[in-house]
Order: structure tokens, then C-alpha cells, then sequence
């Protein structure tokens, strides 16, 4: 039996491996009992040390590697085919957000806020001419000289230039021998469907009140036929 | 109107071999790690499962996660304590879950399993006080018993382990120490059972 006041530091000693020092050294030379403790506490570290040592070290097998390698072909089978499928799922989503903007872009040229295309902030995207479209259309396509030009999108006009113009203005590309024929179909749209708006764009002075005279009806004058016409 | 746009038609084609050509390096670099880590992940599967086949399956199903997340994992040490930690928390899922099922006997005490003995004494004491060093090793901490399993492995230091796990080397050593108290204040009812080594 060792004495008990050695007891935890015969176990600490054993358990961390140090040779025992000092008080406790001094008492293992003088008890034998604590000597014989001291020894089957080692015992036991030991034991335990190569105990989870063999449980820790143990053969690996040769079919481990040849088996992860296996499995790893497998997944490198098994990817593509979401890798192939992420993209048609991605053009997919981007045709509808194409389709939803349009839609979007549609309904609000189709219900424009007046107070905006008053201010010429918003222009309809057929009425936009350059000038040099409309000098080159003749006299009756060209505004008064006291109207600002349009803010417009040209053939000729620089991508930065016109970016500056107006962002949300749609810029087109037309060939020279249907500029012409662009601008007279621009002013034929806009006043069929925006006469009084794209008149305010060009135009600032005030649009006299539509003046309409009385439709004077006379009476008819209906006479009996006769019998003999009757038939 | 028509409107003109730049296409590129061999991008497609372009980005599958990229895509191919990483591929390719990733699982390069992986062999390359599969050989030092396959037998690590095994050693900490079986340490907790102590069943050879169990352990296999369970290092392959880690090595594989460690494959589909290789981009995180390029790192060498963090590859690693990575590896281990997915393989034993992998490992004490299966053993829990074999538990529930079979309740079986452990395999820890067949003879292949420990070092080879002296003699028919030395087996008979030995598979008795292994049998009851596992049994006391799976009741300890899930922390304890991994990294006192590290440091059971051979050819690693207390330095790559604490980088294993991922605390300080102060936490390594105290929790081994800590560790190996407590096994041996299960075991030494047990230890008259052992012969003076």
C-alpha cells in the first residue's frame, strides 16, 4: 500500500513519463511499497501507450487506394452532368428576364406619363429624329427654329455622345437610303398616336382650344308618295 | 431593325476544356495527397470502429468528400485536419449506428488485432486488458480520444496534430495527458490482469 501523500504524485509521475525528482524521488528510495506502486503505474501507462498504439497503427488495406480511385472516376463521370445542365438552366433564365424586361418596356411605352413626355424627359422611340434626318426630309418635316432638336439617337451620332443624350433612349442603326423614309413614318406614328404630346415636344407655344361650329341639320321634308309610285 | 452582335462560337468549346484541364490538376494534386492521407484517414476510421471493413468504407466516403470540396482544401495542413475530422466524425456515426443496429461484440479482441504475443498467457491477458482499454477508449471525450489517437499514429508530431485539430499545442498535450489519466483510472482495477512488460 504506498502512502497516501505520494499517492497523485506517483500517478502524475507514471503518467507523464518523467523520471520521478526531488521529495518524491527521495521517498522512492526509502518505501518500497511506493516503489512497487510506482513500477505498476508505469506498467499500466505503458500498457494502455501500446494498447492504442496497435488500435492506432493498424495495416492499411490494399484495396483502400485502388477502391478511392474508383470512386473518384465515378464522381468525375457524375459531374459533368450538371455541369452541362447549370448552362441550358442559365440561358433559360436569362430568356425570361429578356422576355419580362420587353414585356415590362412595352407596357410602359404603352401607358407613358404625360407629365414626363410634357417635359420632353421621355420621348416615343418612333418620334425620335435626328435633325439631320429631318433636314434631309425637306421643310415640312422640320421644327420651328424657337423648338430645342429633339433629343435624338443618329446614324451618325458617336455610342458615347449618345449615351449622354439619354440612357433610356434605343438607339438604331439605319442605312443611309431609308433615313428618309424613317423619318417620314416617325412623323406619321407620332401624330396618329401623340399628336398633342410630340407637338408639346417640339412645340412650346400654347395649342389653341380645337374650335368646331354647330352642325346646323334642316329638316326633311317628306312628302307622301304617290300610289302608283309606291309599287 | 436588326441588331449585330459578336459571337463567339468555340467559347463553349473553349470553357469545357478549361473546365477539363482544372479538373485534370485538381485530381493530380489530389493523388498526390490520397497517398499520405488515404492510410491516415483509415487509421483514425479503424481507431474508432476497430472493424477493417467499416473503416475502409468509412476513409473512402471521407477521401471523397475531401475530392468534392478539394477547391477549399488546397492547403496541406488544412487538407489534412480536415481529412481526420470528417473521418472521425464519419467513423463515430457508423459506430453509433451499428450500435443501434446489431449491438454486436466488438471485434477488438480477436487475435489479429494486437501485437504479436510472447506466448498462450501473454494472449489470454493481453486480448482480456485490450478488450478493456477499448471499451474504456470509447467512453472517453469525442476531443480526448481523437487526439489521443493522433498521437498514437505514427510519424506524426504534437505540432502537425494540434495543426490537425486545430487548437493550440498546450490543448494537445494536456488533452493526452488528461486522456491517458483517464484510461488508466478505468483500467487499473484491470491491471493485475496485465504481466510485467
Amino acid at each position: 500500500m504506498p502512502c497516501e501523500h505520494f499517492e497523485d504524485a506517483l500517478i502524475e509521475a507514471a503518467a507523464s513519463g518523467v523520471a520521478p525528482q526531488g521529495e518524491l524521488r527521495a521517498h522512492l528510495d526509502a518505501c518500497p511499497s511506493c516503489r512497487a506502486e510506482f513500477a505498476q503505474e508505469q506498467s499500466l501507462f505503458g500498457a494502455i501507450d501500446s494498447g492504442v498504439r496497435a488500435a492506432a497503427n493498424a495495416e492499411v488495406p490494399a484495396s483502400l487506394l485502388p477502391r478511392v480511385r474508383a470512386s473518384l472516376d465515378e464522381a468525375v463521370v457524375t459531374q459533368p452532368r450538371w455541369v452541362v445542365t447549370w448552362p441550358v438552366l442559365a440561358g433559360a433564365a436569362v430568356c425570361v428576364v429578356i422576355l419580362f424586361t420587353a414585356i415590362v418596356l412595352r407596357q410602359s411605352n404603352r401607358v407613358p406619363n404625360p407629365n414626363d413626355s410634357v417635359a420632353g424627359n421621355s420621348l416615343d422611340p418612333s418620334a425620335i429624329v435626328s435633325p439631320r434626318i429631318l433636314d434631309s426630309a425637306g421643310p415640312s418635316l422640320r421644327p420651328s427654329p424657337s423648338t430645342p432638336p429633339p433629343v435624338s439617337v443618329a446614324t451618325n451620332m458617336a455610342p458615347r455622345q449618345a449615351a449622354n443624350t439619354h440612357d433610356s433612349t434605343p438607339q438604331v442603326l439605319v442605312p443611309r437610303d431609308q433615313e428618309l423614309l424613317l423619318a417620314s413614318y416617325a412623323q406619321e406614328w407620332s401624330s396618329r398616336k401623340r399628336g398633342p404630346l410630340v407637338a408639346g415636344d417640339t412645340d412650346q407655344t400654347v395649342v389653341a382650344l380645337l374650335e368646331v361650329t354647330p352642325i346646323q341639320i334642316t329638316p326633311l321634308d317628306v312628302k307622301p308618295l304617290a300610289e302608283g309610285n309606291s309599287q | 431593325m436588326q441588331e449585330l452582335v459578336l459571337i463567339q462560337p468555340s467559347s463553349a468549346a473553349r470553357s469545357e476544356w478549361v473546365r477539363e484541364a482544372a479538373q485534370a490538376d485538381a485530381r493530380r494534386e489530389f493523388e498526390e495527397r490520397l497517398a499520405e492521407c488515404g492510410p491516415l484517414a483509415y487509421r483514425v476510421a479503424r481507431g474508432v470502429l476497430r472493424n477493417t471493413a467499416d473503416a475502409e468504407d468509412v476513409a473512402q466516403e471521407a477521401l471523397l468528400r475531401a475530392y468534392r470540396s478539394f477547391e477549399r482544401l488546397r492547403d496541406r495542413n488544412r487538407f489534412r485536419g480536415w481529412l481526420v475530422r470528417i473521418s472521425f466524425r464519419l467513423a463515430l456515426d457508423r459506430l453509433r449506428s451499428v450500435k443501434r443496429r446489431e449491438q454486436r461484440d466488438t471485434l477488438w479482441s480477436q487475435p489479429g488485432h494486437v501485437p504479436p504475443p510472447v506466448n498462450a498467457e501473454d494472449i489470454a491477458a493481453l486480448n482480456q486488458f485490450q478488450g478493456h482499454l477499448e471499451r474504456a477508449l470509447e467512453e472517453l471525450p469525442e476531443k480526448l480520444r481523437l487526439v489521443l489517437l493522433l498521437s498514437a499514429l505514427e510519424g506524426y508530431t504534437i505540432d502537425e496534430i494540434a495543426a490537425m485539430v486545430g487548437v493550440p499545442i498546450g490543448t494537445v498535450k494536456s488533452r493526452i495527458f488528461i486522456a491517458r489519466k483517464k484510461l488508466a483510472e478505468k483500467l487499473r482495477c484491470h491491471a493485475n490482469t496485465l504481466k510485467m512488460r
